[in-house]
């Protein structure tokens, strides 16, 4: 019997984390980043549903944001009151492309990902930002392709003008 | 000289895999009403979904179990998970989207989707 109540603790303090283990929750958005600038407020709210369907409370989900030169920004979210609902003021702090995610506070192991997003740059009025591009502008293969085809055109049209292929009498 | 066309192929599909390559790592469209539904909808916290940039997989990948569907198959799909299961069984995914969502939403969700997948 007192091993029992001994265990019994440990049980109760272990049950979150096993009932969360294989568990999944879905993660709704209010709303997307789309058009923002650098430091604007993204005023989100998210929804979250045990198995899409049980809004589920008490959680400390975070929303993560990571842009192309690993810069990453982490943002709490807070309860509004209603189950299953949180809301977070989210600014991506400069320009460029930048990828956000959800850890929901309830399976961290499986965050929810989302398309990227082109963040403009503060500035005033029509200033543009070019995504950052590893491998270098976009048009560049094709015309790298391009060059090389030509080039493989004109040493084929050379060496053809110098060797006449041989006629058939 | 003869490698001349074959090379010119190799350099043609190199320029087209790096275009796509491109396109996977582009933005989605800014303001696509059929990805605010599937973001309002948690979408993303089940299935994978290259357009969507999700990753989950919690359900199927959308993009090999709606591949070359109708519009039909995948409307079906959403608002009646479990009138086919591919390989049989049973859906785990809830089934009152046709409630929780307008029919303009899930037309936009599902329009989002045939692109995504270059359904029939």
């Amino acid at each position: 019997m007192r091993r029992c109540l001994l265990i019994l603790p440990l049980l109760l303090l272990t049950a979150p984390a096993v009932a969360h283990a294989g568990g999944f929750a879905t993660t709704g958005l209010s709303s997307t980043p789309d058009g923002l600038r650098a430091g604007e407020p993204w005023k989100v709210e998210l929804t979250i549903l045990q198995h899409g369907i049980t809004p589920l409370s008490d959680l400390k989900p975070e929303i993560v944001l990571v842009n192309a030169d690993g810069d990453r920004t982490t943002i709490a979210a807070r309860p509004t009151g209603r189950p299953g609902r949180y809301a977070a003021t989210v600014r991506f702090p400069k320009a460029g492309q930048w990828r956000y995610l959800v850890y929901d506070g309830f399976n961290n192991a499986l965050p929810t990902t989302f398309p990227a997003v082109l963040i403009r740059s503060s500035d005033a009025g029509t200033a543009t930002v070019r995504r950052p591009d590893p491998v270098g502008p976009p048009g560049l293969p094709i015309v790298a392709a391009g060059v090389l085809a030509l080039g493989a055109g004109a040493l084929w049209l050379a060496r053809r003008r110098r060797h006449p292929p041989a006629r058939l009498a | 000289m003869r490698a001349l066309p074959a090379l010119l192929a190799v350099l043609a599909l190199a320029a087209c895999g790096s275009e796509d390559a491109e396109r996977r790592s582009q933005p989605a469209p800014k303001g696509d009403p059929g990805l605010k539904v599937w973001a309002a909808q948690g979408c993303g916290s089940c299935h994978t979904f290259e357009p969507a940039g999700a990753t989950a997989t919690i359900g199927p990948n959308l993009g090999h179990s709606l591949g070359g569907r109708s519009r039909d198959y995948i409307r079906e799909s959403i608002v009646a998970p479990n009138a086919v299961v591919a390989g049989g069984g049973t859906s785990i995914m809830p089934e009152d989207f046709a409630k929780r969502i307008s029919k303009p939403e899930l037309d936009a969700l599902v329009a989002f989707i045939a692109r995504g997948v270059r359904a029939r």
